[in-house]
This record gives structure tokens, sequence and C-alpha cells, in this order.
């Protein structure tokens, strides 16, 4: 062997290494871009101007959620929660059924209600606001928790079902048969067997269509112009003035927002992560 | 799976028709409101007697107004290419940079998953409240062109034709781009290694290997994954709503913007229902796509 | 304690028939084995016994009883599945007393009851552990235990063993044939095991593409098939066939001649079945057919002997001890007479004794007659 062929290895060596620094410093790049940002929300929200790069800021302070909480966000809180989690329940609860006779019964039409489900996944809800506000509007609907839960259900009501009925493919059939052998009528089966078994899927469907009512801007717009009536995304909105912004109730707005969004998702990523090539999750 | 029988009925109803009745009042009934509408003169004004059958008048109209061939080009070209492509090429080459080896062993690996979930669980108005403000006149940008001498005097991007869609498109891909991004990581965990060790017996070096293995085992992915960020971009409202408010002018305008200003704002809700069904039918298409190629393969058991 | 009677039950999904016309009676604390080739119906029968398959034509009588539109729940059978079936999220005491808690028992009656059933299975030190903590063997005893707490008018197993390995099989089968005995109780188990079949069963019951081929005691099954079907399933080695022709009583082929056979029928395609262990390989010249030797597997007790006769019809034939045999080696063996059953063209058992009713449908025709006389 020459020295050359013994050199070389070396020589690679400094490449391999110059490639791997490249590499992570690529890395480190693409990870301050993802999360830049959302720091930048938490810090700003605790400085005066909201900017953690303007002149002068770097004082830390409460006063923009004191502004916050002044100009009524403790009730745009309120009425998020209490719109999401009603909806949520009614919504989860409908989608079970509708999961489960889909995963186990046979049925004229099946097909076709299955696609629907998958187009009611895609459809854009924009073309909707403006008929559902003259219903609304008939209705009385408008300014009302019932109108946004009854959206809310909606919306999130394809997606729960579809990745209910995958969640339900995992709970052998067998056990619906053996609870059926030792007595259990078919309501029975589902309460006492498939809902506990299936209670892991239950929770990750209830927590993102949470979610993406959480995050719900568009529904909210179009039908709550009453302020005490108005949820997180929508009151948030509302620190952006005519002419100047008031970046510091901005951030502390926002950070609020995503706060339980972000506490939410943790737990949630490794299945949503699952649902979504299968198409069950929306980006 | 059990087979349909007359004693089932009552059961199967049961459980269909509460969720089917909501969804039709939700979905179909506003969706045929359109459509009649789109025949119709209707205006806010004449809401109280209805608006009169004009036929496809307001489907013509769409055809000869210059401004609604901007708005097509801006959702197709725009929103539904260009920001796809971005996102597919930007999460294929995050998740193969979350994958490799080097950053594995300086530990980063956790780190990046986690900084991952981050713009994934902003909602998107907080996701283009920051981005606005790094895009404002004293923002993050301005801040670091100005120093650097790239520019002279601070720019608002997202008040500037020339700087405005490449703004938008970053924030629909800061916000967006971990959905692609995990799932890319999600298929390549699942690449089978004795593949791999079959190429290197074969003599295939890195590149070949990942042109011969590794993205044949993503091309199921990225097709899926292309189609719906072309779906969910396409019927998304609230990123150009918020961001640009459909401007300057209408210069960002798009097709989900442009119905709800119609509809909701100037109240022409004939020429607004029109632009609806033009969504619609598109939706339909790519929707029998989606069925055929992904969910119907997915829940081939319960067809 | 019940009685089962089927009445020319069909069962079609959408345009696929898989169960056709079947009537069976099972009477009271028998032990039934319904076996035949995977596909074969039999799984979809017992589920139609169960309840848990409606059934599109004929009738079900439970003591008497039509339970065609009587749901799974409320027949009373208990039921061992394939995959056991057990609740994962129940503890083994809770799987046992499931039913009974859904029948609204009394707590001190399902204690009561599981710890018997517990005690027979000797499952008592496991009744507080998940199925996810048990062996393959042991959820097998948990899921025959639900069985039992049930008291059940008829146990049902499907496949019961098929997910145990071989050693553990054939000790459970034992048990299961003592549990029958003790508990006196009618059970009706499917497989695909011929083997499981024959040790198992007072009855069995033979499927082929949802047709009833056999029902009856194991021996007869073995000694007196009704058909080539039947023959070739049941037994280990399988049976021998020799195709040939019928001449005055005498079975003709290129390589064997036996008879005669009280049979009054000329037929051009006819089979004999002689089983394996009823040959015997005897002094060179002293045969009634000749084997061309593939390969003689040594099995201890027994040696087989793989080859071929002169017209390349596959034999196996079972000797005594040990055989050394070379390969392509010659030699002769009896096939007698007395053991040769024949079956006609159909695959239909020709027995000595009705032979003269197949006369009429084999009539053969003047040109048969002709291949007959030079065959």
């Amino acid at each position: 062997m020459t020295v050359a062929a013994v050199d070389q290895p070396r020589e690679r060596d400094y490449a391999s290494i110059i490639g791997n620094v490249f590499v992570v410093a690529l890395a480190v790049l693409a990870i301050l871009f993802l999360a830049l940002p959302v720091v930048w929300i938490f810090v700003g929200s605790f400085l005066q101007t909201g900017n953690p790069i303007s002149a002068g800021s770097m004082k830390w302070t409460f006063a923009n959620y004191r502004t916050i909480i002044e100009n009524d966000f403790l009730i745009f809180i309120f009425n998020s929660v209490f719109i999401c989690i009603v909806a949520v329940i009614i919504c989860t609860a409908l989608a079970v059924m509708v999961a489960y006779a889909f995963s186990r019964y046979r049925f004229p039409l099946k097909r076709m209600a299955f696609a629907s489900i998958v187009l009611g996944q895609l459809f854009p809800w924009v073309i909707l606001v403006t008929p559902l506000f003259v219903m609304f509007a008939k209705a009385g609907l408008l300014n009302s928790y019932v109108g946004m839960i009854f959206c809310y259900v909606c919306v999130s009501l394809p997606f729960s079902v579809y990745m209910l009925v995958g969640y339900l493919e995992a709970v052998p059939r067998d056990l619906d048969e053996a609870a059926a052998m030792d007595g259990c009528s078919r309501v029975q089966i589902v309460l006492q067997v498939v809902l506990p078994l299936m209670l892991p899927g239950i929770v990750a469907t209830a927590t993102y269509s949470f979610l993406l009512m959480w995050t719900e801007y568009l529904f909210a717009l179009a039908f709550l112009t009453e302020t005490t009536m108005k949820t997180m995304p929508l009151g948030l909105a509302l620190f952006f003035g005519q002419d100047t912004v008031d970046w510091g109730a901005v951030m502390a707005a926002s950070a609020a927002t995503t706060l339980p969004a972000l506490l939410l998702f943790l737990p949630l990523q490794s299945k949503l992560v699952s649902g979504v090539t299968s198409g069950s999750v929306k980006g | 799976m059990i087979s349909f029988e007359r004693q089932h009925l009552g059961f199967i109803l049961a459980m269909l028709v509460p969720a089917f009745l909501l969804l039709a009042l939700f979905y179909i009934w506003p969706a045929t409101f359109n459509l009649w509408n789109s025949f119709t003169d209707l205006t806010l004004l004449s809401m109280r007697q209805g608006g009169n059958f004009v036929g496809i008048q307001n489907y013509v109209d769409l055809i000869r107004d210059s401004g609604f061939k901007t708005v097509i080009w801006n959702t197709a070209f725009w929103l539904a290419f260009v920001s796809t492509l971005i996102r597919l090429l930007l999460g294929l080459g995050l998740a193969l940079l979350i994958h490799s080896e080097p950053v594995r062993r300086a530990g980063l690996r956790t780190i990046a998953r986690m900084a991952i979930l981050l713009p994934w669980a902003t909602p998107p108005i907080v996701a283009v409240v920051v981005w606005r403000q790094f895009f404002d006149g004293q923002g993050l940008f301005n801040q670091i062109f100005l120093d650097l001498g790239i520019i002279s005097e601070p720019v608002a991007f997202l008040g500037n034709q020339a700087t405005v869609w490449p703004a938008l498109l970053m924030i629909i891909t800061w916000n967006t781009l971990p959905v692609v991004t995990l799932t890319f990581l999600a298929a390549l965990q699942t690449l089978p290694k004795d593949l791999f060790e079959a190429a290197e017996m074969d003599g295939a070096g890195t590149w070949r290997k990942f042109v011969d293995v590794t993205l044949p085992h993503l091309a199921p992915t990225m097709v899926v994954m292309g189609l719906l960020l072309v779906i969910w971009t396409f019927n998304n409202f609230v990123y150009v709503w918020l961001a640009t408010g459909a401007g300057p002018g209408t210069f960002t305008n798009v097709l989900a913007t442009e119905v709800f200003m119609k509809g909701f704002i100037s109240f022409e809700l004939g020429y607004s229902s029109a632009v609806g069904m033009i969504m619609v039918a598109i939706m339909l298409v790519f929707g029998a796509f989606y069925f055929h190629f992904v969910a119907s393969r997915n829940f081939k058991e319960i067809m | 304690m019940s009685t089962l009677t089927l009445d020319r039950l069909s069962k079609s999904f959408g345009a696929v028939d898989v169960l056709h016309n079947i009537s069976l009676d099972i009477t009271d604390g028998e032990f039934v084995v319904i076996v035949g080739p995977s596909g074969c119906g039999k799984s979809t029968l017992l589920r139609t016994i169960a309840g848990l398959e409606p059934i599109t034509g004929g009738e079900l009588y439970l003591d008497g009883r039509p339970v065609r539109n009587v749901p799974a729940a409320k027949r009373g059978l208990a039921m061992v599945f394939q995959s056991y079936a057990l609740y994962p999220h129940k503890t083994v005491e809770k799987n046992m007393g499931f039913a009974l808690k859904i029948a609204g028992e009394p707590k001190a009656e399902i204690d009561r009851r599981v710890l018997k059933a517990a005690r027979i299975l000797k499952l008592e030190p496991l009744l507080s552990r998940f199925p996810r903590e048990l062996s393959g063997g042991q959820r097998q005893r948990v899921a025959i235990g639900r069985a039992i707490v049930r008291d059940p008018s008829i146990f049902l197993f499907d496949e019961p063993l098929s997910n145990l390995d071989a050693a553990l099989r054939a000790e459970v089968r034992v048990e299961l044939r003592q549990l029958h005995k003790n508990l006196g109780a009618t059970m009706i188990y499917v497989t695909h095991d011929q083997v499981e079949a024959m040790t198992l069963a007072d009855k069995i019951i033979v499927l082929k593409d949802g047709y009833l081929q056999q029902v009856g005691a194991p021996s007869t099954l073995y000694n007196d098939p009704d058909n080539l079907f039947v023959a070739g399933f049941v037994g280990s080695p399988k049976m021998n066939f020799i195709p040939g022709c019928l001449r005055q009583g005498t079975f003709l082929s290129k390589a064997l001649q036996t008879g005669p056979f009280n049979v009054d029928m000329d037929c051009i395609d006819m089979t004999v079945g002689i089983r394996p262990e009823d040959i015997s390989i005897v002094e060179f010249g002293k045969g009634n057919a000749r084997l061309k030797v593939d390969v003689a597997e040594y099995l201890g007790s027994q040696t087989l002997v793989h080859g071929r006769l002169s017209d390349k019809t596959q034999i196996i034939a079972v000797a005594p001890g040990e055989l050394k045999l070379e390969a392509d080696a010659e030699i002769d063996l009896d096939i007698p007479t007395d053991k040769c059953l024949l079956f006609n063209y159909e695959g239909q058992r020709v027995r000595p004794d009705n032979g003269s009713g197949k006369v009429e449908r084999d009539a053969p025709s003047g040109e048969k007659l002709q291949q007959v006389a030079s065959c």
C-alpha cells in the first residue's frame, strides 16, 4: 500500500468534518427559524413595546397583560373556552357514533356517506359564510354561543369521524362479537367494550378538534360582532388599531392564545403526525 | 363487519342521523343557497324581495373581469403551486437534515423535533401577527437589512408589490412547514434498513442510495402531502386576509378573500356565490382525487 | 344442555354462496367437530349457529325452538374465539365474569362461579392479571374459562388451538376432551386440522366449498368415507388413489389388478383408494403391484415409503420398523382387495352392497364399453 493511499482517508476526514459542521450549522439555523417567532411572542409580551429589538425597551413588565385584561380579554378567554369545550364534547360524541357505524356495519349508500365525510374535510368554508349569516340572522343565532358551537361542531366533525374510524379499525371486531356472545346489547358493546379501548384515540381526536376550534378565525369574524361575544383570536385582532398597533398588548394576547395550544400539542404530536398522511389531520 | 339486515337499520340510523343532519344544515343547505344565488343578482338591498334570476350572467361577468384573472392567477400560481413546492422541498430538506447522522450526534435531533412543534401549535392569527411585526417598518427585517446596508430606508414588506408575495409565503411556510417535515420524518423512520444494506453491497454511494432508495420510499408521501397542501392553501382565508387584507389594493386577492369581500363587505351576493361555486367545483376535482387515491385506500376494509 | 338442529341452512355474502342447504342434528352432550380446508365455510357455519352471522335460508332450532331471528346475545351460547378475544382492559377475573355482570347476577354469585371455573382450569393465581401479561396458553385457558363461567347450553370453539405451538396443542387437546367429559356439555368445535377432529370428536362434520360432505363418528369417516374428498382428508398419511377402470367386478389399471368386487357395473373411470397402512411390502414377485421407490422416511416405529407405480401414480406405503431402501429400488406391494374402496367418476363412493344403484347413472355407452373392453 502506498503512502498516498494511507493519507487519503485523512483528507476525507477533513472533508467530512467540514461537511458535518455545515450540516449541523444548517440545523441550528433551521431551529432558530422555527423557534424564534414563538420565543419572540413570549418575550415581547413582557416588554412595554412588545418588540424585543426596539430601542430602550428591555424592561420586564406585566403592563401588557394588565392592558388586555382591562380590555375584556378575560371575557374572550371565557367565550373561547366555553364554546370550544361544549363543541368538542358534542362533536366527539357524534363522531364516535358515526365512526362506529362506519367501522362495524354495512349499509346502503355507505361509500357515498364516507365520501361526503372526506369532502367535508376539504370544503372551502369561506363560501358558507354568507349563506350561514343569512340563516343565522333569521334564526337569531348571530352573536350567540349556540351558533358558534353549531359551526365548530360541523367544522371539525368530518375530521373527527375520519380520525376515529382509523382508531376503531385498530380495535379487533372479535371483541365486539365476544361481547355480543357475553350477552351485551349493541349499546352495551359500544359503552362497555369499544369505548374504553378507543379512549386514547378519542382523547387525541377531541384534543385535535379543540385546537381546530381554538384557532378558528373566519366564522368568529363573521358571526361574532358584539365585543362581549368575541373569542380570543378575534379579540386579539382588536388590539390592532386603525393607524397604530399596540404591539405590547398584541403580543400578550398572542401569548395567551398560543400557550394552551402549545400545551395541548406536546403530548399529542406523535398521534397527529400519523394522522396527517392518512389525511385526517389538517396542518 | 356486520352485513346489512333490516334489524340493524334502526341502530345505524340512530348513529348516523344526528351528525348528518347537522352536516347537511351546515354544508349542503348553504351550498345550495349559494348555487341558486349565483344565478341571481342578489345584493344587500334586494335581500328582502330576493334577487332576480339572471342566468349565467354572474359567471360571464367573472370571465370578462380582468381582476378575476388576477385572483385566479394568485390562487393557482402563488398559493397552490409556489407555496406547495416551497414547503415540499423545504420540508423534505429539513426532514433529511433532522434525520441525518451529524445532527443526531450533535444531540440536536430532539431539540429540532421540539422546535418544529412551536410553529405548528401557533394559531394562524398569531403567526400572522408576529410576522407582521417582523415585516414592520421598525421590525426585525428592516433593522437587519438597514444594519447590513442592503436597504437605505425602511421597507413595508407587506405593502410593497415586489415583496408582498414572498413575505406572505414566508408566513404560510413558517406556520405549516412542521406538518410537512414531521410527515417526511415519519416516513424516513420507516425506511427499510436492509434495502440500504443491499444498495451498499451493490456499491451504491450516498447520492445513489438517496436517489434509488430514499426518494422512491418517500414518493407516495410526497404525492399525498402535495395534494393536501394544495387543497388546504387553496381553501385558506386567514393568512392572506390577516396579513395583507388582499392588498396592497387587490394585489394579493385570492379566491377565498374574493368570496368573502364580495359577499360580506360589498354584499354583491350573486357574484360572490358564483365565485364560491367555482371554488366548490375545483374542490370537487381535488376531492375526487383525494378520495380515490388516499381515503378509500386507507380504509379499504370498511368500504 | 340442549340439542341443535340445522334445517337446510344456507348463507350467502352478496352473490357468493358460502353454505348450501346444511341439515344437521346435534344431540345433547355431543362433542361435534366441524372440519374442512380453509374457505370451506366451517367458521361461517359456527358463526351462524352463534348468531354472529344472519342466515339467508333455512332454519336453526335450539331445543326445538327456531332461533333464526334471535340475536347472539340471547341464544345463551358461549364461544371461544381463535384470537381468544379477551377484553384487554379487563383483568382475567373481570373477563370471565363479564357475561354474568351483563346478565345482572349478584356479585357474590359472579365471584363464586368465576372461582369455580378458575379452579377447573388452574387459573386462580392469574385472576388479577391483564391479558397482555399472560402467555398464549394462559390466554387460551382464560378464553375457555370465560365460556365455562356462563354455564352455556352449547360451547362453540372457533379453531381455538391454532395459535398455540405444537406441543401445547397436543396437551390442551387432551384437557379439552377431559373438560367435555366433566362438564357433559354440548360442544361444537371448528378446525382445519383432521388430527384434532379425529382425537376430539364424537361426531365429525366434513365441509367442502359450503357443502356437507359427510357426518359421522371418526371411525366411520376413516373406514367408510362417502367420497374421495373425505377419504383423502381424513387420516395421515393420506389415502392412496389409483385411477383405472372396473370390468366385471375387477379393478384394472396399468399398474394394478385387483378384485373381485361385489359391484355389478362396468365403468371406465374408477378410482381405488387404499390407506398406506393397509399396504404391505411383500417378497419380490409375490405382490399385485410394483413400486419404484423415491424416498423412504424413517419415523422410528415405522417407515414411510414414497414411490410410484408403473403408471406413475404416487403411492405411500407404511412399513413397520426400519426399512432401508435405495432410491429407484423396486419393491412389490400387496394391495388387499378387501381394504380397497371404490370411487366413481364423480368421486362418490361405490359400495359393494349399493353398487347396483350406481349402474344406471354410469350406464356405459357403446363407445365407453369398447374402452372398458380394451383397458
